[in-house]
């Protein structure tokens, strides 16, 4: 019995032991080959990327390099550069490697994508080719695969950043605007991504708005606004809140400005608060909310009261006080940026900071896990102080992404209360 | 007692009357993950030929050190390494259908035709004939996975090898290249050559190529017979 079974250990083990000598002998062999052939196909596919390309160089990137940047190449016959990005935060969760080449005028030439792995019935590589060949990191992408779309614009915003940073291609200043927005707005994201989507707003529409104020853009959340606003010869980053007050101002390179920059926060404020454009929004929400938790005599009976909150700057939209009869609430709506695209959601609370009414007013998560957030028994577990409110009473099992989205919204609501407290 | 088999019949045996797909139904995943194309269904077809050459001349070498205890764990070391080795050689010298084959190379491990004659076959019959009865296995699964694929591309892609069929490009059927239409070729597959055959297998091969026919409620003993 005992020799069996050390018969049987001896007998595994040389196989085991001949097995990893063959493996180590054809890896010997075909390693070498592998890793030529993995170079070249990443060479030609910056010559696919750049196909007026001569011969490219690699530009020596140091510790300062945008983490996206692999590699950056430049081609000795003017044609532009190559870069090959990392991709992260996808829809799928698998880090993707794009090769993108960008002309002298700074210009997407043509995107190649080394394997794509997000959902293809949506985006496809053909699909972010059409959408940003010729153009640059502010066009709109693909509408069906937003989260992809945010990957690729956070991987193309690195490349324009190295290639100010180390080619001889200037950025404009709507791109230099680009990578800005996680100084500016922080939140316009999900916390656990590091992508962001900011759609350009048609000025157009606004009379009475300053033309010092030369672009606007709204994050998806469509809270507040960051604008490219005219200051002497150059421009500067102004970012307002969904109140219409303008809280940051940045130059083009990052730096905040703390003087001299009344001006163009009055230009800023010029453009009409996002607020106030959803007001009977806000105010029929609040009304079915009361219906349901109260009934429809007191629904009826409502008066609204828009508060302006002009010192904060965060996830919350907007809020009203609200009367029924000899009481008083405060209702306020935050939208932060979840799983598959905003999640909004509506607290009444009393003077006291009870919370009187909680409703997950728009979501569209994933079933069975982050939609959880729109049932009843979900709504029912939010109560008490927002104060002592924590973060596990909000949060969802299995949905990491919706539970920061809600998470934020709540301590943005929590901290837009206390600000109105002050007032009281 | 069956009388013996020659090394004709031994290699004959796999590619109709024995055939691992569409007779004893061994290698279904990779046969309808593969066959949307007929240059990857050979590609799958030569690979698993080549590892189930190599495993039974290995194993059948190996087979009167291999403990009983051990011989799975063993089978499945020899057979893995083989898979590897010609993971890593198409990796070098045909990246392209490396590529195309992707999850299913790496897959061939646990493709229980490769399994299923080591312990069915190798580990009872000497080098020669383990290794006519690979070759004959091989020959039949790629046989069977190419004839899939052709009806598959031809009349669901309109193409052949890649190349478009001019006559049939307008008037494919979509779903043949679809999961629901592999099922359905490989049943249709089964019933032709159910009914073209004289001599259906003898059913003692099912239990016999099972691995865990020895644990089986449903089998006598299985004794592995000394040569």
């Amino acid at each position: 019995m005992k020799n069996e079974a050390l018969k049987s250990i001896v007998v595994l083990s040389a196989i085991c032991l001949v097995v990893a000598l063959l493996l180590s002998s054809v890896d010997l062999l075909t390693a070498p080959i592998i890793e030529k052939a993995e170079q070249e196909k990443a060479s030609s596919a910056y010559f696919e990327v750049l196909p007026d390309a001569t011969e490219f160089e690699t530009v020596a990137l140091d510790g300062n390099a945008p983490s996206s940047v692999k590699e950056m190449k430049k081609d000795a016959g003017g044609s532009g550069y190559a870069f090959k990005l990392l991709l992260t935060s996808t829809y799928s969760g698998n880090d993707m490697t794009l090769i993108v080449g960008i002309s002298p005028e700074g210009k997407i030439t043509k995107m190649s994508f080394v394997e794509y792995t997000d959902t293809k019935g949506y985006g496809s590589p053909e699909k972010f080719n059409e959408a940003f060949a010729g153009k640059d990191n502010t066009a709109d992408g693909v509408a069906s695969a937003s989260r992809t779309t945010a990957s690729v614009r956070n991987a193309l915003n690195d490349a324009y950043k190295a290639l100010a940073q180390y080619g001889n291609v200037e950025q404009s200043d709507e791109q230099k605007l680009v990578s800005l927005y996680d100084k500016l707005m922080p939140w316009a994201k999900n916390p656990t991504s590091t992508a962001f989507k900011f759609d350009e707003a048609d000025l157009k529409e606004y009379e009475g708005l300053d033309p010092a104020v030369t672009k606007a853009y709204t994050p998806t959340t469509k809270v507040g606004y960051v604008l490219l606003v005219k200051n002497g010869d150059s421009n500067v980053a102004v970012a307002v809140n969904a109140f219409g007050k303008a809280y940051k101002v940045l130059d083009l390179d990052g730096n905040e400005l703390t003087s001299g920059v009344d001006a163009v926060k009055a230009a800023a404020e010029s453009l009409p608060p996002i607020y106030l454009e959803k007001q009977s929004t806000y105010e029929r929400r609040i009304k079915a909310a009361f219906k349901t938790a109260m009934g429809e005599d007191v629904a009826n009976a409502l008066t609204y009261e828009a508060v302006k909150l002009e010192n904060i700057s965060s996830t919350v939209e907007t809020a009203l006080k609200v009367t029924s009869g000899s009481k008083e609430y405060y209702a306020f709506f935050a939208t932060a940026v979840g799983f598959h695209g905003n999640v909004q959601v509506l607290y009444v609370i009393d003077k006291d900071g009870n919370i009187v009414i909680y409703k997950t007013t728009s979501q569209s998560e994933s079933a069975g896990y982050g939609d959880k957030i729109g049932a009843k028994d979900y709504a029912e577990g939010i109560t008490g102080n927002i104060d002592a409110l924590s973060d596990d009473a909000v949060i969802v099992s299995g949905a990491t992404v919706t539970s920061e989205a809600v998470k934020l919204a709540k301590n943005d609501i929590k901290a837009a209360f206390a600000a109105v407290k002050e007032g009281f | 007692m069956a009388a013996k088999t020659t090394k004709l019949q031994n290699l004959i045996k796999g590619i109709v009357k024995e055939n691992p797909v569409l007779v004893l139904l061994l290698g279904t995943c990779p046969t309808l993950a593969t066959t949307t194309s007929t240059l990857n269904a050979l590609g799958m077809g030569v690979a698993a030929t080549l590892v189930l050459i190599g495993s039974n001349f290995a194993i059948s070498m190996l087979r009167n050190v291999i403990p009983n205890k051990v011989r799975i764990p063993s089978y499945i070391v020899i057979i893995a390494g083989f898979v590897t080795v010609i993971e890593m050689l198409m990796h070098a010298f045909l990246p392209a259908l490396y590529s195309a084959l992707g999850v299913f190379l790496s897959l061939i491990v646990v493709n229980c035709i490769i399994l299923g004659r080591a312990e069915m076959y190798a580990s009872k019959n000497g080098v020669a004939d383990s290794v006519i009865d690979a070759v004959g296995m091989g020959i039949g699964f790629t046989l069977a996975l190419f004839l899939m694929a052709s009806i598959r591309e031809i009349f669901g892609a309109g193409s052949w090898f890649g190349f478009e069929i001019p006559f049939l490009k307008d008037y494919t059927v979509p779903i043949l290249t679809q999961a629901p239409g592999g099922f359905f070729v490989f049943g249709l597959l089964i019933a032709v050559v159910n009914k073209l055959m004289t001599h259906k297998p003898k059913t003692e091969f099912s239990c016999e190529g099972c691995p865990n026919a020895h644990a089986c409620s449903q089998n006598g003993n299985h004794e592995k017979e000394d040569k």
